[in-house]
């Protein structure tokens, strides 16, 4: 079952995972490259600072990859009424799971990207000395938060179900809505502090503040 | 086990403008169930809460001795389901979808799902989304045979197609039931294709199950009486009265179910002639049965 859930999955998703996979196999080599030109090589002060600006890259592509892969097969199925697994001698949970478990199994596809074109990038490049390079800590950092964003983008699809992108924009200018009020209230620091709750360990999203650096002391 | 499916006094609230209400129906096991109603009666609905896709509001279901919800997937594992509307997804082929499915049935047979491909004249490779109608339909009948159900649950699988598609459709299905012995739930307007091929019969209008029987009671039970010199007497009436209505000079038409040749004898109490005894087919029974559901009976400007 689970083969066939997989399989389908990446047969809707496989152009736009094959655009993810290039980008994540690219980007570290472009930036690296165009970086590097830019700066001395020799400087690590320089170094740190594009390893910085790459890391950023990866972050929203763990973003743009988890979403895409966790709303296309609940689409597709809302599209046909969800009346084929409805009618499957499984569980609706067990297809869920499945549904789940395909998807995070394709996020392993950019993610070996990510490490192979770190591998390539850092093999190819002036390393100065005391720098090292972790282009398998990058790659692991990148399957980490792209299995939290997926799980989060899976949550909100199948719990909002077909409200799910309303609920996204309720949520969105929600956030507005209370950094306009807590600015009039004279709490100003109030979404900054709710930001920092989920942004800094052991917050879910702590891995997006975590270092990317492909390159690192 | 005698009967496939059971149902009782189930009610189903759809929004504020439709309801199935306080329905109960019985299929047989070994029957060829037809299930009739007009567009809109509730037919699909029904279908739906059997196979556990709506949760009932009140009541019970059985399917295959299993109750609805609880035990659903083991139901489902048995029952082959066409659908009304295609639910293939459309970006496989025609192969991926019999691998699809093949994954999730226990009891799925190759070599029959092979079989069917081939005599449906259906292309492997080809896409879901570039089949035609009538290859839709077939393909969705070829994979609610290939896992050798039970129970076939049918929402209008012929609707649509060619009378070239639709008689191989109807003859998979009828060599599937006579060789396996399977219990089938149909349900159609089209009420022709029905007569032919079903042993008992449900007519559904409004959310309501109007009748249930065996077809042979269905089609030889109602009929068109014409009387003349009407009784008014309302209360002893030995037959189900449909439908009453004028149809020249003193003569009335009336539209009777559960007719039976000694109930002439009424007549004859009542001080009135009975002239005429017209049989109806399948499709005049059933308009009238929900004619008469949809209007009341009046007789001298009363309603009864």
């Amino acid at each position: 079952m689970f083969g066939q859930v997989l399989y389908t999955q990446w047969k809707w998703a496989r152009t736009e995972l094959f655009l993810y996979v290039l980008a994540a196999f690219l980007v570290p080599t472009v930036i690296i490259r165009i970086g590097y030109s830019q700066v001395d090589a020799y400087s690590i002060s320089n170094v740190l600072g594009v390893m910085g600006f790459a890391g950023a890259f990866f972050g929203v592509l763990a973003l743009v990859c988890a979403f895409g892969l966790a709303w296309r097969p609940y689409i597709i199925d809302a599209s046909l009424r969800h009346v084929g697994p409805l009618s499957l001698p499984v569980p609706w949970a067990t297809f869920v799971r499945l549904r789940f478990l395909a998807g995070a199994t394709l996020l392993l596809a950019p993610t070996i990207a990510v490490w192979l074109g770190g591998v390539l990038a850092t093999a190819t490049t002036v390393i100065p000395p005391t720098l090292h390079a972790y282009p398998g800590g990058v790659a692991l950092r990148f399957l980490f938060a792209a299995m939290v964003a997926y799980a989060a983008g899976f949550l909100l699809q199948y719990v909002a179900g077909k409200h799910a992108v309303r609920v996204a924009i309720g949520l969105f200018f929600a956030v507005i809505l209370i950094a306009l009020a807590s600015n009039l209230l004279g709490y100003d620091n109030l979404l900054l502090k709710a930001w920092d709750l989920l942004t800094t360990w052991p917050g879910p999203f702590s891995i997006f503040n975590a270092r990317w650096m492909l390159i690192d002391v | 086990m005698s009967d496939a499916i059971i149902v009782r006094n189930v009610t189903y609230r759809a929004g504020k403008e439709f309801a199935i209400r306080d329905l109960a129906m019985t299929v047989p096991t070994g029957s060829v169930y037809g299930f009739l109603g007009p567009n809109g009666s509730g037919k699909t609905t029904t279908l739906r809460l059997l196979l556990g896709m709506l949760p009932v509001d009140d009541g019970t279901i059985s399917v295959l001795g299993h109750d609805v919800p609880a035990g659903v997937h083991k139901a489902l594992a048995k029952i082959g389901y066409v659908p009304e509307r295609l639910h293939l997804y459309p970006t496989l082929t025609v192969e991926e979808t019999m691998r699809y499915h093949a994954a999730f049935y226990p009891d799925w047979d190759n070599a029959r799902a092979e079989n069917l491909r081939r005599g449906f004249a259906l292309r492997a490779e080809q896409a879901v989304d570039r089949l035609s109608k009538g290859e839709s339909g077939k393909l969705m009948m070829l994979l609610a045979l290939a896992h050798n159900p039970d129970l076939l649950v049918l929402d209008e699988p012929t609707d649509g197609l060619d009378p070239v598609v639709r008689r191989d459709v109807l003859a998979a299905l009828l060599e599937y039931v006579s060789a396996r012995g399977a219990t089938v739930l149909i349900s159609s307007h089209l009420i022709h294709e029905q007569e032919r091929i079903c042993d008992h019969v449900g007519v559904m209008d409004d959310g309501r199950l109007l009748a249930e029987m065996p077809m042979a009671a269905f089609r030889g039970g109602i009929k068109r009486l014409r009387v003349s010199k009407a009784p008014l007497d309302r209360g002893d009436l030995p037959f189900t009265l449909l439908s009453r209505g004028v149809s020249a000079g003193r003569e009335e038409e009336w539209v009777v179910r559960g007719w039976q040749p000694a109930m002439k004898e009424y007549f004859v109490t009542a001080e009135s002639e009975l002239r005429e005894v017209i049989d109806l087919d399948l499709e005049e029974s059933f308009v009238e049965l929900l004619r008469s559901a949809r209007l009341p009976v009046v007789v001298a400007g009363e309603e009864i």
